[in-house]
């Protein structure tokens, strides 16, 4: 089993030494994308949002992370107070392997 | 129809958004049950309604970091999360996804991101599945013969022993997950799944979770819980660092939390009626799906590789909830048992 471990993970070691010649072989490099946001066909909060991602990416990265982190608490109390309510014991359980 | 289409700004496509509902509630539950973000379905599913790759990446990052805070709130709950082992790990994940994420980004310049990424995803699902069966595999055999192994009964694999003998200070006890080791050992193993998450776009527990429960030694079901903490923090991290690049689309973001929401406490309250060994097993199958229908979009066969990974998060969430709602009836009937018997069950 051993000589099948060892085999295997040669295996994976070649094949991911080899990923780089697969990159570079694959023809001329780009330049870095740029990706400018749609606000024409947007309005309000979207507008808003589409208008800091193309003016100010550090903004937009922290807003990003805040709102992530505010809409992911409201949601994750709001479905614990109805759970809450399920009548389930969800504060104990027994760790069991097998 | 179109009201079923929703415009992306930023990507600037239009998106079936009951798809990323959907994709939200599937990976709320497989994540919650298997302790991890799920992005490993998200990405390819993001990128099969129409996201380019590199968006498809980012925007993934950002969900799995909201979907994985709502778990860990429920996982914190039952006592599965080891906090000291979390926050040593932190670190390590912070470097890694950064040097993981510059990766990406030079990739991406030299315009062949989408396929050396599917490479690297094929590569590891297939040596985690291995090891994953190989472990099972292990312990059916020890049981058979009659080996019992500890207070967790017979174990396949256990590298975790060897490394724990490394004795390189500081030593830390984690009192969740019931054992000590050198402070290196986390740091580590969070460093090396962090490049990967990075790369990969996901939040890394995909590779952290079978990391904690065989490099590491934590129990299946505080490796989970200890884990998802993990995701959340590097998720919004890995969301800072993916916002800054450009490559997220907020919006889809939440769309999918919002289905996340429900799946989440789905496959979070699940693994409470599961045992270890069956959460190992259904992840490995879960893994080698995946990496077939990565295999398969490599070599053209989009719709097959589309409709094999939809079938498996189908099957999957059908699986996770059957657990849920099965043990949760019989803890509920349980409880009006004891009630009538006049012994109120706490």
């Amino acid at each position: 089993m051993r000589k099948l471990l060892r085999r295997v993970l040669a295996l994976f070691a070649a094949i991911g030494a080899s990923l780089p010649g697969f990159a570079w072989a694959s023809g001329e490099t780009a330049t870095n994308l740029v990706v400018v946001a749609d606000t024409r066909r947007v309005s309000g909060v979207l507008k808003y949002i589409a208008n800091v991602y193309n003016t100010d990416p550090w903004l937009f990265a922290v807003w990003a992370v805040v709102i992530t982190a505010v809409w992911g608490a409201i949601l994750g109390f709001l479905m614990d107070f109805i759970m809450e309510r399920s009548g389930l014991d969800l504060r104990s359980r027994k760790i069991l392997e097998h | 129809m179109d009201w079923l289409y929703m415009y992306m700004p930023i990507a600037g496509v239009n998106i079936f958004w009951p798809g990323l509902v959907l994709i939200g509630f599937s990976v709320g539950t497989i994540g919650g049950f298997f302790g991890m973000g799920g992005a490993w379905m998200v990405t390819p599913g993001l990128n099969i309604l129409g996201f380019p790759m590199a968006f498809a990446i980012g925007t993934d990052m950002a969900h799995i970091a909201g979907k994985s805070m709502i778990s860990t709130m429920r996982h914190a709950k039952f006592g599965n999360v080891d906090y000291k082992l979390g926050f040593i790990m932190v670190i390590g994940t912070f470097i890694g996804i950064e040097v993981g994420a510059q990766l990406v980004m030079y990739l991406e310049r030299l315009g062949r991101i989408d396929a050396v990424v599917r490479y690297v995803y094929v590569i590891f699902l297939a040596l985690i599945a291995f090891m994953v069966f190989y472990d099972y595999a292990k312990a059916v055999q020890k049981k058979k013969a009659g080996a019992v192994e500890g207070e967790r009964g017979t174990e396949g694999i256990t590298w975790y022993k060897a490394f724990h003998k490394l004795n390189i200070p500081p030593m830390v006890h984690f009192k969740t997950a019931g054992f000590t080791c050198s402070a290196w050992l986390p740091s580590g193993v969070s460093f090396l799944t962090g490049v990967l998450a990075g790369f990969l776009g996901i939040g890394g527990g995909l590779f952290r979770m079978p990391a904690l429960v065989y490099l590491i030694g934590c129990p299946t079901h505080i490796a989970v819980g200890t884990d998802l903490f993990e995701v959340m923090i590097s998720g919004l991290y890995g969301a800072f660092t993916f916002s800054l690049k450009g490559r997220i689309e907020l919006v889809a973001v939440f769309v999918m939390l919002t289905g996340a929401a429900i799946g989440a406490q789905i496959g979070t309250v699940a693994t409470k009626y599961a045992k270890g060994y069956g959460i190992r097993i259904a992840f490995g199958i879960a893994v080698i799906c995946c990496m077939i229908s990565i295999i398969l979009k490599q070599f053209g066969f989009s719709n097959s590789s589309a409709a094999l990974i939809l079938t498996t998060i189908g099957l999957m969430c059908v699986y996770i909830s059957a657990i849920m709602f099965k043990g949760a009836a019989a803890e509920l009937r349980e409880k009006k048992a004891g009630k009538q018997a006049g012994h109120p069950l706490s």
